[in-house]
């Protein structure tokens, strides 16, 4: 959190690398394309889990509820409104963000493991609500209306990309931001400090679930058919959770970095052994605790690459 | 009329009354000493007047503008600061960017971050820890911790600010080194209510000072009638201070 | 009964103690002094074995201990009263004392030591089923003592003894360490309060910049011009 002359740099990179991507489906082959369009979700969620993970330091174990409520927000609306996408995916975005706004302001109360244990509540509690109501298709799922080709999500994922690390970028440097991170820090000094923590957590969860929200609706709209169990997966939530700490949360592009990573790894995994997901997840996790607990970022930032270095993060952290 | 006025407080956890019906006032411009043994209702004092946590009964008034059932927030926008007796710094921040924080958020509130950390640079020169500014706030000692606490708090730009033992643990020349600093923070237009243990800090910052025990007023006054007081020695200084003073 | 021995040591590249030596005679009461930064806590640490030294040794009661773990020394008979109280805030006075016996076996010594122990502070004996957490400092202090006494150690170390707390109630402590004495135990009180640690003490250590720099008996140290000037603010 330095001054602003350090900023241009990396956003002239930034700059590169998304005309680079925007121009990448040119040389990208099919199957590339589909896993640069997962990779942009997951990164999007990773990012916009920072934002109350990372940044304001509550833990939220339910993100994927957002996921889902954009999902079949767009999805309702695609199908029984017949709107445009142009209208139904922002609304998916705002369900989401209005969601968060409603239930944080009681759950944000709680503090540490509690906040966790009801946002995971909040996640199966609206796949059970999903899964009970009529205009959601319920159990049976909703048929989407067949898109035109993978591009259009590919630049819709991209855009979103863009849009969610710019907010990262913007909290980082902001009144607002700092504000988070001292709730991170020590909220009961944030208070003294004049910061109304309330107004600030609740809508740093409301803008996490902005993202994630978007995410779902473009979700949706891509896989064609979904059902509760498929956009309310507890496995989305720990993945993004992962990814971000594994890159590093609280930072800009950590998450990001996360995401490519572990996503690129798990790929190749996957084409090896089917069912090692779940587990690759989990060893990641152990690792990281142990290993490299600010994450990717952190540990490339100190150049704290050698086995001596690892050995000393885990005495550290041990004590 | 007093700068910040509390009249009746009491203060009760369950059946216990932590503070009992305590009044006082804190002129502008003054330092207040305030001072009782452990557990005699000092911080629950702080907490109730900063609006950490509500008073059961009695109210609190600053600057003729009563503090009852404003949030703790907002009584620091409006210019009440304090430090915390266990230091909370923000530990993964920089000094300069804890200094920062206040600037951003308090009466002063600035909405520009590059103003802001103008500010704060400012203060820490102010207070003597200019030299850390970019140092990680993990890694002070305990003296430069509490100077920067200080610090955190000044840069809201309060009117009252309440000192929680920012001396506890300094030896008699950093004592000295802290009581001039409270006395130049007064000169920028702070008054101040500062709670010791350090009786020789106490006797030279206070202009007046006033003693709790067991949730009660037991007595205000100038430092030397207080400091003299037969029921404050008994209660308080014990004979050591008492043998101390008379050798 | 302790002797430190050229001890060196710091973290990583800074160093903190240089070669400092002082002895703890057996039934003595012996304190050291310094400011923030001396290095009090750092020799504390080592002699405790939280941290291993650069160089020198630590012996106790004619045992090399250098380097040995916390656990072995504690079970040597060496018992810190920490820095800061550090009770189970959630337990009972009653139990904070009780963990302090954790390592006896002997039951009906532990029942006299915690008869002993409310006999010190009889306030404790009033307040034996209450969450060590919701007593005042002072209390805790004495809680924390007793926890240490509990465990019967023939070195009694105590850590920033007065921190934070009311005048009148280190008077407490101050007397109740005088008798704690006169049973024979041997006591090093490590103290930022110059004046209260030559009140406990009848050996003094200044130490500076990880140096002795002033040693002897502390009724003479207490008339020493730079002691009076530099600690004790005469």
């Amino acid at each position: 959190m330095t001054g602003a002359r350090r900023r241009l740099l990396p956003v002239a990179v930034a700059a590169a690398v998304v005309v680079a991507l925007g121009l990448a489906p040119g040389v990208l082959s099919p199957f590339l394309v589909q896993f640069a369009i997962n990779l942009f979700m997951l990164a999007v969620l990773a990012e916009s889990w920072n934002i109350i993970g990372g940044f304001t330091g509550y833990a939220s174990f339910g993100n994927v509820a957002f996921l889902g409520v954009g999902a079949y927000t767009t999805g309702i609306l695609l199908t029984k409104a017949a709107l445009p996408l142009a209208v139904a995916l922002p609304a998916g975005g705002l369900a989401a963000a209005l969601l968060a706004g409603l239930v944080g302001l009681p759950i944000l109360r709680l503090k540490g493991h509690y906040f966790a244990i009801a946002t995971l509540g909040v996640a199966e509690t609206m796949r059970e609500v999903v899964y009970n109501v009529e205009i959601t298709g319920a159990g049976t799922g909703l048929v989407m209306p067949i898109a035109r080709s993978p591009l259009l999500f590919f630049y819709l994922m991209l855009g979103i990309l863009v849009a969610v690390t710019a907010v990262n970028w913007w909290l980082a440097g902001s009144r607002f931001g700092y504000g988070l991170i001292a709730i991170r820090e020590d909220e009961d000094a944030a208070v003294a400090m004049g910061i109304p923590t309330a107004r600030y957590k609740t809508a740093a969860f409301a803008l996490s679930a902005l993202f994630a929200g978007l995410t779902g609706g473009v979700f949706a709209y891509w896989i064609t058919f979904i059902d509760p169990d498929a956009v309310f997966k507890v496995l989305v939530t720990i993945q993004m959770i992962i990814m971000a700490v594994f890159g590093g949360a609280g930072t800009i592009v950590g998450p990001l970095l996360g995401a490519l990573v572990l996503a690129s790894v798990s790929e190749l995994l996957s084409t090896q052994v089917v069912t090692l997901a779940e587990l690759f997840y989990g060893v990641i996790v152990i690792l990281v605790v142990l290993f490299m607990p600010k994450g990717l970022v952190d540990v490339i930032q100190r150049r704290a690459f050698s086995v001596r270095a690892m050995a000393t993060a885990l005495r550290e952290y041990r004590i | 009329m007093a700068l910040l006025e509390a009249r009746g407080v009491t203060k009760r956890f369950g059946g216990l009354a932590a503070v009992s019906d305590v009044s006082f006032d804190l002129r502008e411009g003054e330092i207040l000493g305030l001072i009782g043994p452990n557990g005699s209702g000092k911080t629950t004092l702080v907490n109730v007047v900063t609006g950490a946590l509500p008073a059961s009964a009695g109210d609190v008034s600053f600057a003729g503008r009563s503090l009852r059932g404003v949030p703790a927030w907002e009584i620091g926008r409006r210019g009440v600061s304090r430090t915390f007796q266990v230091v909370k710094p923000f530990r993964n921040l920089t000094v300069v960017d804890n200094v920062m924080v206040g600037a951003l958020f308090g009466a002063g509130g600035t909405r520009d971050v590059a103003g802001a950390r103008r500010q704060a640079e400012e203060i820490l020169d102010f207070v003597g820890l200019a030299h850390r500014a970019a140092a990680p706030a993990e890694g002070l000692n305990v003296p430069e911790r509490k100077r920067m606490e200080l610090a955190r708090a000044l840069a809201m730009r309060p009117r009252v600010l309440m000192l929680d033992e920012v001396m506890a643990g300094l030896n008699p020349t950093e004592i000295d080194a802290a009581v001039a600093l409270i006395k130049r923070v007064r000169e920028r237009g702070v008054s101040l209510i500062v709670i010791e243990h350090v009786m020789k800090a106490i006797r030279s910052v206070s202009d007046r000072i006033l003693v709790l025990y067991h949730g009660e007023k037991l007595t205000e006054g100038e430092p030397a009638a207080v400091l003299n007081d037969t029921q404050v020695i008994a209660a308080y200084l014990g004979r050591r201070y008492a043998e101390s003073v008379h050798a | 009964m302790l002797e430190v021995e050229r001890l060196s040591a710091g973290y990583g590249p800074v160093q903190i103690l240089r070669d400092v030596s002082l002895v703890v005679s057996d039934g003595d009461v012996v304190t050291l002094v310094g400011g923030n930064g001396s290095g009090k806590s750092t020799l504390l640490n080592t002699v405790c074995g939280i941290m291993r030294p650069l160089g020198g040794r630590v012996v106790l009661d004619g045992t090399d201990i250098t380097g040995w773990s916390s656990e072995a020394i504690v079970a040597r008979g060496m018992t810190q009263v920490p820095e800061g109280r550090r009770l189970f805030p959630n337990m009972t006075v009653r139990e904070n004392l009780l963990l302090g016996a954790y390592r006896r076996r002997d039951r009906g010594g532990i029942a006299r030591d915690q008869a002993w122990i409310y006999e010190l502070f009889p306030v404790l004996e009033d307040r034996q089923r209450q969450a060590a957490g919701s007593l005042s400092g002072g209390e805790q202090q004495m809680v924390a003592i007793g926890r240490g006494l509990m465990a019967r150690p023939r070195l009694l170390i105590l850590d920033e003894l007065s921190l934070g707390l009311a005048p009148i109630m280190v008077d407490t402590l101050v007397d109740a360490l005088a008798k704690v004495h006169h049973e024979g135990m041997t006591i090093f009180v490590v103290e930022q309060d110059v004046a209260t640690a030559f009140d406990i003490a009848r050996t003094g250590y200044v130490l500076e910049d990880g140096r002795v720099v002033l040693s002897g008996a502390t009724a003479e140290l207490r008339s020493n011009p730079h002691v009076k000037k530099a600690y004790l603010g005469i």
